[in-house]
């Protein structure tokens, strides 16, 4: 069992270490970073450092154990480390802790779903003012591109947007993805003034059909994607929890 | 039973609680006694039980006190509180009526019998339910 592993207080300068010593340093580091690398932002650093400490504690004790029997240390590393569990799974399952633990605590856990929600919704209102822009600028478009151009915009994007927000959003997606849907709706209240003319040259009658769809269509259409990708990903985090 | 992992996943709270009803011990030592007291039946990914001591602190089922001996790493020894001795004994009682229940489907009989049949007695065998063996 190295001293410096032992001691957390061992002065590391006043001694060479082995490289023996600094493999098994760099292996257990390696592990704790990746598993520390999954928290959620919102925790504060003293507290990732503490639960940072207690796995480390856990791994020397284990180390020191297993030395004592007389093992090597390269092939105790690879034990402990295996007893301990696949890093990405004991990650998940401290981020989905540390998820409910701020869950508990005021709105935390809408404001972490709401920023993915509202990037995707972003995206996507800018993808269709791409799509507008294209329409516009080609008035010799086939009629069968021009109407799968409009398909990808009336429902491809909800569903992609959907899906996406039901795959980032961890905390009330469906509510998530509704709520950045109606928040970023005036940017699509804009699109329609500047390519209406583009897109339906049917005058107001189309513009209002434009105007009512993220209602009567982008929102269920998109709740629905958003609810089966959220379900899709929690029933994968169950498998992948008990692998 | 290293490989029931879903059995296993969904009772290391109560694991972790009976273990801490005898004492306060941190988490090394918890991962230790269940090992010991299941007599290495129950393996478990060791790294799994902290989020579950956290889980098991968030809910104020036990305390969590940073302990640093001389010469040794500083380590969290958990206590349980009065309200984590109340939550075992009704996961306890949980996990009885539930073994029972199953025990007399696996049996077929109704759970009074089920008692008098208990597999760990000694001298029992397990049989086929008549109706299945005919």
């Amino acid at each position: 069992m190295p001293q410096h592993l032992q001691n957390p207080d061992f002065d590391s300068n006043r001694i060479q270490k082995s490289a023996a010593d600094l493999a098994a340093e760099a292996k257990l580091d390696a592990y704790l970073d990746t598993i520390c690398a999954n928290v959620p932002r919102e925790v504060p650093a003293t507290a990732v450092q503490e639960m940072r400490q207690e796995m480390y504690g856990h791994l020397v004790a284990a180390l020191s154990a297993h030395c004592e029997l007389g093992k090597s240390e390269e092939e105790t590393v690879s034990h402990i480390l295996t007893q301990f569990g696949r890093p990405e799974i004991v990650a998940r399952q401290w981020k989905q802790e540390w998820e409910e633990t701020l869950a508990q605590k005021t709105n935390a856990p809408f404001r972490l779903s709401i920023r993915p929600a509202l990037g995707v919704w972003a995206t996507a209102y800018i993808v269709l003012l791409g799509i507008g822009g294209l329409l516009k600028s080609s008035p010799a478009m086939p009629d069968i591109l021009r109407t799968q151009w409009t398909l990808l915009g009336v429902f491809g994007i909800p569903l992609l947007s959907g899906a996406a927000v039901g795959l980032l959003a961890r905390q009330r997606p469906t509510v998530s993805n509704l709520v950045a849907a109606i928040s970023v709706f005036p940017v699509y209240l804009l699109i329609i003034a500047f390519q209406l003319n583009a897109i339906s040259p049917g005058g107001w009658k189309s513009a209002l059909w434009f105007a009512i769809n993220p209602f009567v269509l982008w929102l269920p259409l998109s709740s629905v994607a958003t609810a089966l990708t959220a379900h899709i990903r929690k029933l994968s985090q169950r498998r992948l929890a008990v692998r | 039973m290293a490989d029931d992992n879903e059995l296993l996943k969904g009772n290391t709270q109560t694991l972790a609680l009976a273990v801490l009803k005898d004492g306060p011990r941190h988490g090394y030592a918890i991962a230790r006694e269940i090992e010991h007291r299941s007599a290495n039946a129950l393996q478990f990914k060791e790294g799994t039980l902290y989020p579950t001591l956290h889980a098991l602190e968030r809910n104020g089922f036990i305390v969590g006190v940073w302990n640093q001996e001389n010469g040794k790493h500083a380590r969290k020894v958990y206590t349980i509180t009065m309200d984590g001795l109340a939550e075992f004994n009704r996961r306890t009682q949980t996990w009885n009526a539930f073994a029972r229940a199953v025990t007399s489907v696996i049996l077929g009989t109704q759970q009074g019998d089920s008692d008098a049949a208990t597999p760990t007695k000694p001298g029992f065998r397990l049989q086929p339910h008549p109706e299945i063996s005919r």
